[in-house]
């Protein structure tokens, strides 16, 4: 994220945000900050003033849902809003004994919560979790800039994927030739957890949203006259032969200081490129491989707040499914059909995994590989 | 003869006098003739007349309500107050229209001095400060 001045965190502009934006004509700085009024003393007008009063779900529903109803109800449910995301994952890897529950419950408050978006970390202030600061004067926008939002979260990996950010890895072709935003795929209703994404335990639950087809509707199989696409017809994700290299991540270790001050280290991210078996396979997404990526859980992983707290960790593979944003026409692996026929380095097998997670990747592991062509 | 003639001018007199009588209690509506209570009982045409005087009547009442429109002017004058707030919230729950004109007119003057710092950029850069850097803990990419 670029950095933004101290002054610039907190500037309010008059043009954009007092005298046009609706909602400083329906309520005040005071009502949705609080604070104190009528003092000029600097320290006694910020006596209880909260930063970000949409922080929880009761102030959310009781400021914005006022007037945005139905986004607030999905909102402080949505995966954006608390991250359950990782309890849904991370609580499959727990096992049963409730000491682990309550160490996970200790670690995910200190590392991994603290890192959910509210109405106002999108829509008026950068997120916390990169320093918080103002966009555009507190004007309240439907879409900021992506590079001040969504971005504080998912860009180390997501933004320098898509930007082409990575040494030797090309950005997404719809970053290069369309210059298109987040947004322009994920939309209100994904980002606010409403339509498909209602309910959703987790980033990849239910039907694939986006999904490629939604705009690409003629590269489904038997519906254009692309033959690879109607060959493989859904047995591969689209990522299987558009994506390339994507960050894969290693060994993340959480812990505090003896303040309690959290922090965490991890092994340096490794490109990667691996087509695995699907771990997601359903109705919704029936194919029988796609890319996957290393997600950074080792089994003592949160050691620091217990014994065997990852006591179930083979429950889940560690080669995860993935979406790589980089998405190119031709890749290493599509040039030709024994690009990716037969090619061992780009098919996840034990050789890529450590000793203690072989059991876990069983099941993404292929057994054999896709015989080659001759072409 | 001259007792005749004065008799005679004598009875012309009382006749007259008579006549005269008569032609008063006449006019007069009094004694017998019964249309006297009639011409009463047509008094209602003047009663109506009486009755399309009200109006005039009403009227001075008509004057007493401008007093009160006047007095309602400063309603008016509160209108402004009030119409941000059902701008502001039309399906905004009614409750909080209930209370919310108060609390946006009370505190709208309290934060004025929010307003007025955080748009003031010179004074912003003179006043916020950078957070200092705090000493980093965590070793890789986040």
């Amino acid at each position: 994220m670029p950095p933004v001045e101290a002054w610039q965190k907190v500037y309010v502009d008059a043009e954009k945000f007092v005298a046009n934006d609706p909602h400083a004509k329906t309520t005040n700085c005071i009502q949705c900050h609080g604070g104190q009024g009528n003092t000029t003393d600097m320290a006694a007008a910020h006596k209880g003033v909260v930063t970000d009063p949409t922080a929880n779900a009761e102030s959310t529903t009781k400021l914005c849902g006022t007037c945005h109803a139905d986004i607030t109800k999905a909102q402080v449910k949505s995966l954006h809003f608390d991250a359950h995301g990782y309890d849904t994952i991370i609580g499959q890897r727990l096992g049963t004994a409730p000491e682990s529950h309550r160490a996970w419950d200790k670690a995910d408050a200190n590392h991994c919560s603290s890192c959910h978006t509210t109405c106002g970390q999108c829509h008026i202030s950068q997120p916390t979790s990169v320093g918080g600061g103002l966009i555009s004067g507190h004007q309240f926008k439907k879409t900021q800039a992506f590079t001040r939002t969504c971005n504080g979260c998912h860009g180390s990996r997501i933004d320098s994927e898509f930007t082409g950010k990575n040494e030797g890895v090309p950005a997404d072709v719809h970053w290069t030739k369309a210059g298109m935003p987040c947004f322009k795929c994920h939309t209100g209703q994904e980002l606010h957890g409403m339509g498909a994404a209602a309910g959703a335990k987790e980033r990849y639950d239910g039907k694939p949203a986006p999904a490629c087809l939604d705009c690409h509707p003629t590269v489904a199989p038997g519906k254009g006259q692309v033959m690879q696409h109607n060959v493989h017809g859904d047995k591969l994700a689209c990522q299987v032969c558009h994506a390339v290299e994507n960050k894969s991540c290693y060994s993340c270790h959480v812990q505090t200081t003896d303040k309690g001050e959290p922090f965490y280290k991890i092994e340096p991210s490794v490109m990667t490129f691996k087509i695995g078996l699907n771990p997601k396979k359903s109705a919704d997404r029936p194919w029988n491989y796609v890319v996957l990526r290393h997600a950074p859980v080792d089994p003592d992983s949160f050691a620091f707040y217990g014994k065997d707290v990852l006591a179930n960790f083979n429950a889940l593979p560690t080669w995860k499914y993935a979406t790589p944003h980089n998405i190119q026409r031709v890749t290493p692996q599509n040039k030709t059909c024994d690009s990716c026929h037969g090619n061992e380095k780009i098919f996840l097998s034990e050789k890529d995994l450590k000793p203690y997670e072989v059991q876990a990747n069983k099941s993404v592991i292929p057994t054999k590989l896709p015989p080659k062509t001759g072409q | 003869m001259r007792s005749i003639a004065r008799h005679r001018s004598r009875v012309a007199l009382a006749i007259a006098a008579v006549l005269i009588i008569g032609a008063l209690l006449a006019a007069c509506g009094g004694g017998q003739p019964a249309p006297a209570p009639t011409q009463v009982a047509q008094a209602p045409a003047p009663t109506q007349a009486a009755a399309t005087q009200p109006p005039p009547t009403q009227a001075p009442p008509t004057n007493t309500a401008i007093p009160p429109t006047m007095t309602t002017a400063p309603v008016a004058t509160t209108a402004p107050t009030l119409a941000p707030i059902a701008t502001a919230a039309p399906a905004a729950t009614k409750a909080v229209t209930t209370t919310a004109p108060v609390a946006v007119a009370a505190t709208a003057a309290d934060a004025a001095s929010c307003v007025k710092c955080h748009t003031d950029e010179a004074s912003l850069q003179k006043l916020a400060k950078a957070e200092e850097p705090k000493e980093k803990l965590s070793e890789g990419e986040g």
